[in-house]
């Protein structure tokens, strides 16, 4: 073996891809060889160098993560499935919830339109019967008179008792035109 | 978190990157992710060696992973993907401009050194600072063809056969060319006698065995 040939040897040796037998060559050699045997020297500190001289920037890492690469690209990121089913049960939630505001607006409205109707009807000039109209004055009997007031078409589906004790007070009683003019 | 979950599942992926890459082309972004955790150190170290800024080998990292999603389709890794992502990286790196005055021996180097090793006085420190910083010196005065084959092995842990398939050469091109790295760093070191190296004088105790396995690098293992 040459001495050129031993020192390349030498460099694959410590790069770890030398057959035993090359090993032994280059041993060998260097054990007669008084320069290739420096070289050895040499080239193993200069490795042991480079090992040590890289040992920090082995320990390096990097804290990147693939949504920067996404976002290099303008990937939209992906959603996992849990993300997936959160997402599913928070539409229910909301379809859930806007269908029980709208009924129960619904609902509440269908309640308070006869109320109206009540008002509207007690109002209204037609509905407004001024033979219903008593002189008593009082806030009580004026009440009255507007309940009886919405039922008055239907007078015959009354209780007879309280509707015979009411037409006994309107007949007993006379009309007050300036009650009628209160009320328009 | 979400993130960290990725990478905890990532490390026990049990596909290789032939099948990662084709769960990828099919519009697996999890299988690209496993590929990003499982490359993106070591990338990121490269670019690192090379431009010595670690935000520019984030972008390298970056980069090099916006070149491979687009290279998904005609990608066809026939065992692993590593000699492909890291000749991109490495060209990417090489085509940016490198900063100079930047050191690599970081504060942070010097302090997981007094961290590892407590005992060290501050003076063994300083002067393993500063054999650092002399070799790598000496490796920038090399050219980049051989500059790649010693960081490729030396950082990245690549042997013989894996840089020749990153650079593209016979592997006895990768021989003579870490040959001729190790002879030129040899010359550069003995201009430092503070540093031992003595290439004239005859080695006298030539029966010693020799420290292989002192001398290969360590991997760390993430990569490979």
């Amino acid at each position: 073996m040459t001495c050129q040939t031993a020192q390349e040897r030498i460099s694959v040796m410590l790069a770890g891809a030398a057959s035993g037998r090359e090993r032994l060559d280059v041993e060998a050699h260097t054990e007669r060889c008084a320069r290739c045997a420096t070289t050895l020297r040499d080239y193993v500190a200069a490795s042991v160098a480079l090992d040590r001289a890289y040992a920090p920037l082995r320990a390096r890492t990097t804290r990147l993560s693939p949504a920067r690469v996404r976002l290099a690209m303008r990937i939209p990121e992906p959603v996992p499935a849990s993300a997936r089913f959160s997402r599913i049960t928070a539409r229910i939630t909301e379809f859930g919830l806007a269908a029980a505001v709208t009924a129960f607006a619904f609902v509440g409205t269908a309640s308070v339109t006869p109320q109206h109707a009540i008002v509207d009807e007690a109002v209204a000039p037609e509905a407004v019967s001024l033979t219903h109209v008593t002189s008593g004055g009082d806030d009580q009997y004026f009440l009255r008179w507007l309940r009886l007031g919405r039922y008055a078409p239907q007078a015959d589906t009354l209780d007879p008792a309280v509707s015979a004790s009411v037409y006994s007070d309107e007949a007993a009683q006379p009309t007050k035109p300036e009650r009628a003019g209160l009320v328009r | 978190m979400p993130g960290r979950q990725t990478k905890k599942a990532a490390d026990i992926e049990p596909r290789n990157d032939r099948e990662l890459v084709y769960a990828a082309r099919d519009g697996d972004m999890q299988a690209f992710d496993a590929l990003f955790y499982r490359y993106k150190d070591g990338i990121f170290r490269l670019g690192l060696a090379i431009t010595k800024d670690p935000s520019h080998a984030e972008e390298i990292v970056v980069d090099t992973f916006t070149r491979a999603h687009r290279a998904l389709a005609r990608l066809e890794p026939e065992g692993s993907l590593r000699p492909w992502l890291y000749r991109v990286a490495i060209n990417l790196s090489y085509n940016r401009r490198p900063r100079k005055g930047i050191v690599l021996s970081t504060i942070e180097d010097v302090t997981e050194d007094i961290m590892e090793s407590p005992a060290s006085s501050p003076s063994s420190l300083a002067e393993l600072a500063e054999t650092r910083r002399i070799v790598l010196a000496a490796i920038e005065t090399l050219g980049p063809k051989h500059k790649i084959v010693v960081v490729l092995h030396y950082l990245n842990g690549l042997n013989l056969a894996e840089i020749a398939q990153v650079v593209d050469c016979p592997v006895g091109t990768v021989k003579s060319r870490l040959h001729y790295a190790l002879r030129r760093l040899r010359t550069h070191l003995a201009s430092h006698p503070e540093l031992g190296f003595e290439p004239n004088a005859p080695l006298l105790a030539t029966g010693q065995g020799m420290p292989i396995a002192a001398t290969r690098p360590v991997t760390q293992g993430e990569e490979e």
